[in-house]
């Protein structure tokens, strides 16, 4: 078990739920990926052998949420090496281009996921030059990433629990990762009573699945509703805060997050309820303004079906957008590892160096 | 399809041999299905299971009281009446946001004056029921090319849920004008009316349609991708406030916030005073919990289905009547002009 694990166990007395666990990781020549479609029914882990069936995992939306993306894309940088570790060091370095350039292009929203992929690049080089054991050291390293990013979701959990009041009811939108669930353990733990509405997330239901099952699994109540019901719960004097991750934060505060989050942002300025976002490391050094955040359009078919069951009549057109963007004016604060900052000086929170927790 | 065709879901029940049929809208796009009813009650459980809505239910209640007193024609006026009045109350009760009871009072009413007045019960009811659907439909098309005069050419109009065939009117109203008009279809959940009606009755017309998830509105918005909102209303109060689907609060809010004009095709009823007064139906959760016999979500975890939503005047910028398009400000000044009794009692 690793040390946060038990850290985990120890503080909240619960088991860690399954989001939280290692969901990809290296074995014998393999990358293991829990296929976060088939939760909460089934817990099936993915075996792939190469990069390529890495990234096209990733762009199936086997995982999800940026960390855990740049991860997986890491793990496949490792299958890339191994592969490849053996051939001179041009036709190797070569090798390594084109599968750092295809792991790149999988998902384009997230800002974790092109300097891992970089980083593990640049590793892969050097250690393979001085003579180190390569495979380990990447692996090692994206153990501690692991480690690292839900210490850092539990420190911006434990920021973000500040700002929730006893009998609050909060509301979510798709899976925000680790800080969500810390928030919510933390406020349990300072004796508040807190209750989360979580809307289900369409196409791919990530808020039905995921932060159900996280919930569950963290025994805290959640009450599911659809996409299009937050507007009428706030108006209904219901929802209190509203908190969700960022796929991406740019230094003028404005953030990228799943589809629908800029509608509650709306929302929630009209109806005067706080909007917060979970910022974890805060913003992305190299996304200046809002104008530079990519968003990501996927394949319109994928909204023609639910849980693989067909919705839409054939001949119609589909318009699949996987994030939206929410300019600075909606946010209320951005809630990362060192701080709460208002948007505007989000910029602050890159004042001080992450620490290596692990 | 020809054009003099009513779009089926702006007419979808009626009565055939003695047998009250209602298009199956659960089970669209992709079967054409119809119920067969024999009696008030297989309509009260269509209106129930919402095998029909919204205009479905106008249709529906209507041809239900008419086979009602068809059906008991031989039985003594007090009797009939009797159960006319039974019909009109479980109807009426079947669901509360659409104003089912309106309707099928209307019908009781009417045939009970006929009563008083010494003419035949059914009589009254086949003239009653006949004049409003005639009625009904007149308006209809008024509401469409009064609608369309919001539209310009190479517009794109995002609506959501299901107006029960009026878009399509309001298209048809575009395309004799000359005008080229898009759509943008919300999916609807939970049941995914804009999916599979709405998108589906604009297809079926060759209207260019294009679905998006609930979520996604205010993000097409921000593209500028949508130039107005149109919706329909299942209540709409004196002070112009309406309530509709859930989720349309939510598009008016952003609609507001990205200057997008947006109009809701209602007319108002003099009981209710403003939006708070309005009843909104809770459904049963496991119809969030659900979709087909697929489970969503974990077990042990509850869900919320609020079937409708207010939206408060503010955010309307006009509410789309047959006899024009009127502020939500004034929107009482109208029921001067036509009440809603009066809406549903085509005596006059």
């Amino acid at each position: 078990m690793h040390p946060i694990e038990k850290e985990f166990e120890e503080r909240y007395g619960i088991q860690m739920p399954t989001l939280l666990k290692r969901t990809v990781w290296y074995e014998d020549g393999i990358v293991k990926m829990l296929d976060r479609r088939q939760l909460p029914d089934k817990i099936i882990y993915l075996e792939l052998s190469t990069y390529e069936e890495v990234a096209k995992a990733i762009e199936d939306m086997a995982i999800q949420g940026a960390t855990a993306i740049a991860r997986a894309a890491g793990y496949g940088m490792v299958l890339a090496v191994e592969k490849n570790m053996n051939k001179p060091i041009d036709d190797f370095k070569k090798a390594l281009d084109k599968a750092a350039a295809r792991l790149k292009q999988t998902r384009p929203t997230g800002s974790e996921l092109v300097p891992l992929v970089d980083k593990m690049y640049k590793m892969a080089i050097e250690s393979l030059e001085k003579g180190e054991d390569v495979i380990d050291k990447m692996v090692h390293f994206l153990i501690s990433h692991w480690a690292n990013i839900l210490k850092i979701g539990m420190l911006t959990g434990q920021n973000a629990s500040k700002l929730i009041d006893d009998g609050d009811t909060v509301l979510t939108h798709c899976w925000g990762g680790p800080a969500v669930a810390f928030m919510l353990l933390e406020a349990i733990k300072q004796g508040k009573q807190v209750k989360v509405v979580n809307t289900e997330t369409r196409p791919y239901l990530q808020g039905a699945r995921l932060t159900s099952l996280t919930l569950k699994e963290c025994n805290i109540k959640s009450t599911l509703v659809t996409d299009n019901m937050p507007g009428y719960l706030m108006w209904k004097g219901i929802i209190k805060k509203v908190f969700t991750a960022a796929d991406r934060i740019a230094l003028d505060g404005s953030i990228a997050n799943k589809i629908g989050t800029y509608l509650y942002a709306i929302a929630a300025r009209h109806n005067g309820v706080p909007f917060y976002i979970l910022g974890y490391e805060g913003p992305d050094p190299n996304t200046p303004t809002i104008n530079d955040i990519p968003i990501e359009e996927r394949n319109p078919e994928e909204i023609f079906y639910i849980r693989g069951i067909r919705v839409a009549p054939e001949g119609i057109n589909g318009y699949y957008p996987a994030f939206d963007i929410v300019p600075p004016k909606y946010i209320d604060a951005i809630i990362t590892w060192n701080g709460i900052y208002p948007p505007q000086n989000i910029r602050e929170a890159l004042k001080q160096e992450i620490p290596q927790f692990y | 399809m020809t054009e003099e065709e009513w779009p089926i879901l702006s007419k979808s029940a009626w009565i055939e041999d003695d047998t009250l049929i209602i298009v199956d809208e659960t089970k669209l796009p992709f079967k054409l299905e119809y119920i067969k009813g024999s009696s008030y009650h297989d309509a009260v459980r269509a209106i129930k299971e919402m095998r029909t809505r919204a205009a479905g239910q106008l249709y529906t209640v209507l041809y239900a009281m008419l086979l009602t007193a068809r059906k008991n024609k031989n039985k003594k006026p007090e009797e009939i009446l009797k159960i006319l009045k039974e019909a009109a109350d479980a109807l009426g009760n079947a669901r509360p946001t659409f104003p089912l009871k309106a309707i099928s009072h209307s019908i009781y009413k009417y045939a009970l004056e006929a009563y008083n007045g010494g003419k035949d019960v059914v009589e009254a009811v086949e003239h009653i029921v006949a004049a409003t659907i005639k009625k009904h439909e007149e308006r209809i098309m008024k509401i469409a090319q009064n609608a369309s005069q919001l539209i310009k050419d190479g517009d794109t109009v995002l609506t959501h849920c299901n107006i029960s065939g009026i878009l399509v009117l309001i298209a048809r109203e575009c395309r004799k004008q000359g005008k080229n008009v898009k759509f943008i279809a919300t999916e609807t959940r939970p049941y995914l009316q804009g999916a599979r009606l709405t998108a589906w009755e604009l297809k079926q017309d060759g209207f260019p349609v294009t679905l998006i998830t609930d979520n996604a509105v205010a993000y097409v918005m921000w593209k500028k991708m949508v130039d107005l909102v149109i919706v329909g209303a299942d209540r709409c109060a004196l002070n112009g406030d309406i309530a509709n689907k859930i989720g349309t609060y939510q598009i008016a809010m952003a609609a507001f916030e990205h200057n997008v004009p947006f109009y809701v095709i209602a007319w108002p009823d003099p009981a209710i005073p403003t939006g708070k007064d309005i009843t909104i139906e809770e459904r049963d959760p496991n119809e969030v919990l659900y979709y087909q016999n697929i489970r969503l979500a974990p077990e042990g975890v509850n869900a919320y289905y609020p079937a409708f939503d207010v939206t408060p005047s503010k955010y309307i910028s006009g509410i789309i009547t047959p006899e024009g398009i009127y502020s939500p400000r004034v929107i009482h000044l109208y029921i001067n002009k036509i009440s809603l009794r009066r809406f549903f009692d085509a005596s006059d």
